[in-house]
């Protein structure tokens, strides 16, 4: 098991509803991973700007750490956990 | 006092205070619940990377580092790992542990769901840490029928909201119901009604009572006083002799008594100290170095005790050189301040107390302190020096415009020149 800081910006299709986010897939390097579960969700800031962090897991057992950039709007991946 | 007598008094109370004096539990007792997270931070990091379950987990300083773990799992704890340890200490006694470095704000942010989450169960919760809070929960009981049934609703809304685990002691009070919580870890839930405390807590040694530490522990072993049975069984006027009013409400509530909580569950707890400690990743010798880290060291609690509002007067230094020897100096300001630059005088000169670059010794951690903490015009019986007041408004205005631009851009935006090399250490850890 290792962990790779990535830090790429990438496009995430997620549910917006009652107040919470809900990411469903997403599209890395041209491939499309669709989000089987989420781990964990945590928040931290940065100054005013607020970034919502999610630990996914897609098909596999690696576990891909997402970002939610609330003032550009944008998503991350900024890391993976690569297990085996 | 010579053994005998001691033991003739205790057997004395012995005969006098029987168990189960105490009004049983009903509807409006005094019930308290302490809820305690299972290996908190490394329980957050197994969740978020469900590979590291069944694998002993620490979370803390990378492996190899100089700095120590916050928290290990149970499977790292059977190796004897445990918090606070040295990473070097773990690493021998478990090669295979998985380390994981600690994500304050991440914890942070979970702990502040738990509380939220807690407060659906109790008006009154009171944080006790960052992975324990008391809740009062006299009266909520009959809502849901029973204490196990309550108990049990707690643990269910912690697992369904955090994917975590907690284990819970329900109790008369604060110190039973903690005891309770650890007895039964992990994902346990203990109760232990007012009638039965005695006769279930009564064979643990005293030193598992909240609040006993070494000191007391000592002192009540002089007494011939080991075990919770023979603390509730000693005279009061004995504890009270020696360990004035505490001794004989702890004696009390260790019997089951109810309404005896010197502490009640508090909503909001106000701090004690401000502080920050940093472990460098190679020993230092350079005193430039070490001033610069203590600089950005006072300048981080500065901004903690503005942003809570507090004002603080006693200085604490920490120091620990390369052969574990730690100094600890302080010194007491003749006003309150939350002003970095005059705490960090103080600080240099607490350091020319205790260490000299020219003497060779290398330093490991520094850490500052800030206690005597004072809200602004809460009165407190020194005379403000008025020729300071002028100079302080300015000095104010400035550290607020500082906050200010902290709070917009992130925390390294802007700060003291002097401390920007080392500013954002690795190794550094908070506390209040």
């Amino acid at each position: 098991m290792r962990y790779e800081d990535i830090g790429d910006r990438i496009e995430l299709i997620a549910l917006f509803r009652d107040g919470r986010i809900n990411p469903l897939k997403f599209r890395w390097r041209e491939r499309v991973y669709r989000i089987q579960r989420v781990n964990g969700e945590w928040v931290s800031d940065q100054g005013q700007t607020r970034f919502y962090h999610f630990s996914v897991m897609t098909t596999g057992p690696d576990v891909y750490e997402l970002t939610y950039n609330s003032d550009t709007r944008g998503w991350t991946l900024s890391r993976v956990c690569l297990v085996g | 006092m010579m053994r005998a007598e001691v033991r003739e008094r205790l057997e004395s109370a012995s005969r006098k205070h029987s168990r189960g004096q105490f009004e049983p539990n009903h509807r409006n007792a005094k019930t308290v619940v302490h809820v305690d997270m299972d290996a908190f931070f490394a329980a957050i990091e197994e969740r978020d990377n469900p590979s590291l379950r069944g694998k002993p987990v620490v979370v803390g300083g990378p492996k190899g580092s100089r700095g120590v773990i916050t928290t290990a799992n149970y499977i790292a704890r059977s190796y004897g790992l445990h918090a606070g340890m040295s990473v070097t200490m773990a690493d021998r006694l478990c090669p295979d542990a998985i380390h994981v470095s600690t994500k304050g704000g991440k914890y942070t942010w979970v702990s502040l769901e738990l509380m939220e989450i807690l407060r659906q169960f109790s008006p009154e919760v009171e944080p006790y840490s960052i992975d324990e809070a008391f809740l009062n929960a006299t009266g909520c009981i009959h809502l849901y029928g029973s204490l196990k049934a309550y108990g049990e609703a707690i643990k269910r809304a912690v697992k369904r909201n955090l994917n975590l685990t907690a284990s819970v002691g329900i109790g008369p009070s604060k110190v039973v119901a903690k005891i309770g919580s650890g007895l039964n870890k992990p994902d346990g839930l203990t109760i232990i009604e007012s009638h039965e405390v005695a006769s279930r807590l009564g064979p643990l040694p005293i030193k598992k009572i909240p609040g006993v530490g070494p000191a007391t522990e000592k002192l009540l072993n002089a007494l011939d006083i080991h075990t919770v049975q023979q603390l509730v069984d000693a005279p009061r006027s004995l504890l009270q002799m020696k360990l004035g009013k505490y001794g004989n409400d702890l004696a009390l509530k260790m019997a089951g008594a109810t309404g005896v909580d010197d502490v009640a569950i508090e909503r909001h707890v106000e701090d004690k100290s401000k502080g920050h400690e940093h472990t460098f990743h190679a020993d230092v010798h350079d005193k430039t170095r070490i001033h610069s880290q203590l600089l950005a060291q006072c300048e981080r609690v500065c901004r903690r005790m503005r942003r809570d509002n507090y004002l603080g007067r006693r200085v604490t230094l920490k120091l620990r050189t390369h052969d574990f020897t730690t100094h600890s100096h302080q010194r007491v300001l003749k006003d309150w301040t939350d002003d970095p630059v005059e705490i960090y005088s103080v600080v240099r000169s607490l350091l020319d107390d205790v260490w000299r670059e020219e003497d060779g010794i290398a330093v490991r951690l520094v850490g500052v302190s800030v206690a005597g903490l004072i809200r602004p015009g809460e009165p407190h019986g020194v005379q403000d020096d008025i020729f300071q007041i002028k100079r302080r408004t300015i000095r104010n205005d400035l550290f607020n415009a500082v906050d200010s631009l902290r709070d917009r851009f992130g925390e390294n935006a802007v700060g003291l020149a002097a401390g920007f090399p080392t500013r954002r250490p690795a190794h550094s850890h908070i506390h209040s």
